[in-house]
């Protein structure tokens, strides 16, 4: 079956899971740095998101780890599953075919990276 | 303005406001401290964004929850009562553009008449506040 393109806001939360367990706070935070500043995500699409993927199964609730400050024991933390491993996985190589097809095609300009 | 979020976040359904929201109220308040630093400016445009955000996800969550039909019933009471208050069946429409001849200017809706159409704007939002985490409450059992 053909891999299924990913929204933006799903591709960002498994990307910004995929280093590691964080917080709804620190995602966005993650989110926004991997984007420069382009995607600022809210906390309604966040956790909209997050209670999507949980269902999923690409993403679980885990204990928060045990050096944290007093203030993010009240969060939750989330963790990518394998299965969302394998989501993210197949999204990038999506997203790397589409590039590759792209390039090869005549009469697209070339992309200057500033 | 912490509070005021807390507030709104009793638009969400109840579920989700269970699971979320205190979540969601500390990450505002991180994310607020965050935007101080940057200004006045950097505040505006945190709040715009976070009302934005709230708005849109507010509506997606009902319709995931199957209660679309809520969320246009209260728009359409909304924008009923707003068509009621300012009464276009009354409006001249054959005035021209510019000042009136005789020099004097009737407005179109007088200021207690605007009070009402305020008041009448937030019934239906109160009504979804104090009520929309009960329907879904009864709707789980």
């Amino acid at each position: 079956m053909a891999h299924q393109a990913l929204t933006p806001a799903v591709f960002h939360v498994l990307l910004a899971l995929a280093d590691g367990d964080k917080h709804g706070y620190a995602i966005m935070k993650s989110v926004e740095e991997h984007t420069a500043g382009a995607l600022k995500m809210g906390a309604g699409t966040l956790y909209g998101t997050l209670q999507r993927l949980t269902e999923a199964g690409w993403v679980l609730e885990v204990t928060p780890p045990q050096a944290v400050s007093v203030r993010d024991e009240k969060r939750r933390f989330y963790r990518l599953t394998g299965e969302g491993r394998q989501a993210l996985g197949a999204e990038v190589r999506r997203l790397e075919d589409l590039v590759r097809l792209a390039r090869r095609s005549r009469g697209v300009p070339k992309v200057v990276r500033r | 303005m912490i509070h005021a979020y807390e507030v709104l976040l009793r638009l969400y359904p109840d579920a989700f406001r269970r699971r979320y929201g205190a979540e969601m109220a500390l990450d505002f308040a991180d994310a607020l401290d965050a935007a101080r630093a940057g200004g006045s400016m950097a505040v505006a445009r945190f709040a715009a964004r976070a009302l934005g955000d709230l708005a849109m996800s507010v509506l997606r969550e009902w319709t995931r929850a199957g209660r679309l039909g809520w969320v246009a019933a209260t728009a359409g009471i909304t924008l009923a009562l707003w068509g009621l208050a300012l009464r276009p069946w009354m409006w001249n429409w054959d005035i021209e553009p510019g000042p009136p001849a005789d020099g004097r200017s009737a407005p179109p809706v007088t200021e207690g008449e605007l009070l009402v159409l305020a008041v009448l704007a937030l019934v239906p939002i109160v009504v979804v506040i104090l009520f929309a985490g009960r329907l879904t409450h009864t709707r789980n059992h």
